[in-house]
């Protein structure tokens, strides 16, 4: 399980991640990073949504209401421009953190 | 054993959904939002095998606590949160001033009451009361902090108080021009009416003060007009933007 920090820390680059496969929302955004985590990543699933439209705010994805096939309606988002030039930089910090954690646990290797 | 009340998934949705609502830090969008995602999740855990009411247990349980959800909700929601305590400063100062006005209502009656016991006393071989414990007695029981005490204790202990603030006065709040235009009239007929009485009737009986000479009799509508006008237009826009944010 990640701490609460780190949750907090990494829902932004998840969401967006998950999002560059295609428009998605709130509930299978969860289910999908829950599979791919297999269980380690657990939202409190209502928690998700303050954070999609707090990124909303901030031009990073937008959202569009939309009747799925079952005729019920879903809110599905999708990443801007702007949330690919995040979603890079994120990248590029938590290769940098798993980059360094690796080389240091790699000569450590009684820490690992 | 089989449940003898069938559980009604669209009831308790519902259910929880006003739950929530009661809540300024939701808007109406967040609710629906919520509210799908809740069918979402208690569709798969019913396809995994769990009954309809275990799916909701387990589903409402997932989606976290009204508190957690609350106070998460309220950091995105900050623009309508301020807006709802902005509405309810504006009612608060426009019934405080109609509290004013019910305060010099009761003055009057009070004077009215001391004057028909003043007139009853020497029947009975009683010295009339002089005027400074009328005066005293008169003042004490018109004070608004007294009213607005009475008021309070009536809120604690009775029922109708509450009944008609969830049952008339909240469902006002979703109508902001029918909710301005109420206080305003209310607000405007009383302070304006209350500041006439004390003028041509209670004063000139209490403190033997005549008044009337040469004051305009519609002075108090005059003077009370543009404050109750600009507190309308104010909790008109405000109830609005409120409303268009939250249509909860």
């Amino acid at each position: 399980m990640l701490t609460k920090e780190l949750v907090a820390a990494s829902t932004v680059p998840l969401v967006l991640s998950v999002l560059t496969r295609g428009e998605s929302y709130g509930y299978e955004l969860i289910q999908q990073v829950r599979e791919l985590s297999a269980g380690k990543i657990e939202w409190t699933e209502g928690m998700l949504y303050p954070v999609l439209h707090w990124m909303e705010g901030e031009g990073m994805i937008e959202s569009e209401w939309r009747e799925a096939e079952t005729g019920r309606k879903r809110k599905y988002y999708r990443l801007k421009k702007e949330g690919r030039k995040i979603l890079q930089e994120e990248k590029q910090r938590w290769l940098t953190v798993h980059e360094t954690l690796t080389k240091l646990w790699k000569t450590q290797s009684h820490l690992t | 054993m089989e449940n003898p009340v069938a559980f009604d998934l669209n009831r308790a949705i519902q259910l929880w959904r006003e739950n929530l609502a009661s809540s300024p830090s939701f808007c109406g969008e967040n609710l629906d939002e919520l509210a799908a995602h809740l069918r979402d999740s208690v569709a798969t855990l019913q396809a995994h095998g769990l009954s309809v009411d275990e799916a909701f247990l387990v589903a409402s349980r997932r989606i976290g606590t009204v508190s957690s959800l609350e106070s998460e909700f309220a950091k995105v929601n900050q623009k309508s949160l301020w807006l709802d305590r902005g509405l309810w400063i504006l009612i608060a100062v426009q019934l405080w001033k109609i509290i004013g006005a019910v305060s010099a209502l009761a003055m009057a009656l009070a004077v009215a009451a001391a004057m028909g016991v003043n007139e009853l006393l020497p029947s009975f071989g009683l010295q009339p009361i002089s005027d400074a414990p009328i005066q005293w007695g008169v003042s004490l029981i018109a004070s608004p902090l007294v009213i607005a005490i009475l008021a309070g204790l009536g809120w604690r202990y009775l029922a109708w108080p509450r009944e008609w603030f969830s049952g008339v006065f909240r469902p006002l709040l979703r109508r902001p021009s029918t909710l301005a235009l109420v206080l305003f009239l209310t607000g405007i007929t009383l302070s304006a009416g209350a500041g006439w009485l004390l003028v041509y009737w209670v004063y000139p009986i209490l403190y033997h003060q005549n008044l009337a000479g040469g004051y305009f009799p519609w002075r108090n509508l005059a003077i009370q007009l543009p404050g109750c006008m600009i507190l309308a237009a104010l909790t008109f826009s405000v109830a609005r933007r409120r409303l268009r944010l939250s249509p909860a």
